[in-house]
């Protein structure tokens, strides 16, 4: 499988997300940090709401000259394919603050849903909400 | 009265006799204080416990997401809606799946009452002391015994939910 089809999963605050892997740059560790100014550290689950377990890596997403890292407490081996992810419906989209849902994944046999983040729109948010800032962030 | 009965899937199905000139056919259940009634038309199904999915950046009405055969639907707590406080998690509730035109969403009912049919001039205009995001949505209200059953306009529903979030 390519690096364009497949999906991350990853867990923050206590719960499984997953991401597309062709929106990411790199994968670093925990102690990732802003090498410039126009990159910041984020700690998704802060940014999300949810109460941040232990930092365990960094989704870092490419955004103007600089990156943004969104801390997650870990990443699992298993790979979503592309194609699981079913659209938002748009009732829902609508009823949505920020548009960093990018679909949802059924996963345990289709028992549960898991939400695909948008982790470059929502490192277009990050960066609208406070553009000079530099540094971590955290909730909204 | 029409009647219900649960499958053994844990779904719920019903059948009831068309309404008439005289009687409108209402889908009944309570939620917290309160009792609502719907079209019948516009359930699509009535399901057991589910695992609802949280969503992130969705205001605190909206409960999250469920995965009903192969659709996403999202979840609408009616009582946090209506400003009534956060309805208690009942045992015995069940997921009501409603469809409005190309819409599907859910809703929390603590007791399913049935499909009831309700002479038409039993219905009256909704009552003034409802909270304002009720009386805004409610099309109507009947008595059954001595239960005020308040009648949701799901069209009205979906846009002055849209309307609320674009007004933050």
């Amino acid at each position: 499988m390519g690096r364009e089809d497949y999906l991350i999963e990853f867990r923050c605050g206590g719960r499984s997300f997953a991401a597309e892997a062709r929106g990411l740059r790199s994968i670093a560790g925990a102690h990732w940090r802003p090498a410039t100014k126009a990159s910041r550290r984020v700690v998704l689950a802060e940014l999300l709401g949810l109460t941040a377990g232990p930092a365990g890596r960094t989704l870092v997403v490419a955004r103007g000259q600089g990156n943004i890292g969104f801390v997650v407490e870990s990443i699992s081996k298993r790979q979503i394919e592309r194609q699981a992810i079913r659209p938002v419906p748009e009732l829902l989209q609508g009823w949505l603050r920020v548009p960093a849902l990018a679909g949802l994944a059924y996963y345990a046999g289709g028992e549960g849903v898991m939400q695909v983040l948008d982790l470059p729109r929502l490192a277009e948010w990050v960066e609208a909400q406070a553009p000079e800032e530099t540094g971590e962030k955290g909730q909204p | 009265m029409g009647e219900h009965k649960i499958t053994s899937t844990g779904s719920m199905a019903w059948s009831a006799e068309a309404g008439d000139d005289t009687r409108e056919m209402m889908f009944v259940f309570h939620r917290g204080a309160q009792t609502f009634a719907l079209p019948p038309t516009s359930v699509a199904e009535v399901l057991g416990q589910l695992e609802v999915t949280p969503v992130p950046f969705a205001p605190g009405w909206i409960e999250g997401v469920v995965g009903v055969r192969g659709d996403v639907v999202p979840v609408l707590a009616l009582q946090t809606y209506f400003g009534l406080g956060k309805a208690e998690a009942v045992a015995s509730r069940r997921l009501v799946v409603i469809r409005h035109e190309a819409h599907t969403l859910a809703v929390w009912a603590d007791r399913i009452v049935g499909v009831e049919a309700v002479e038409v001039g039993a219905f009256e205009p909704p009552l003034g002391n409802l909270p304002e995001a009720m009386l805004k949505v409610c099309r109507s209200h009947f008595r059954m015994n001595e239960t005020v059953v308040h009648c949701l306009d799901l069209g009205l529903l979906l846009t002055e939910s849209r309307a609320r979030v674009v007004a933050g």
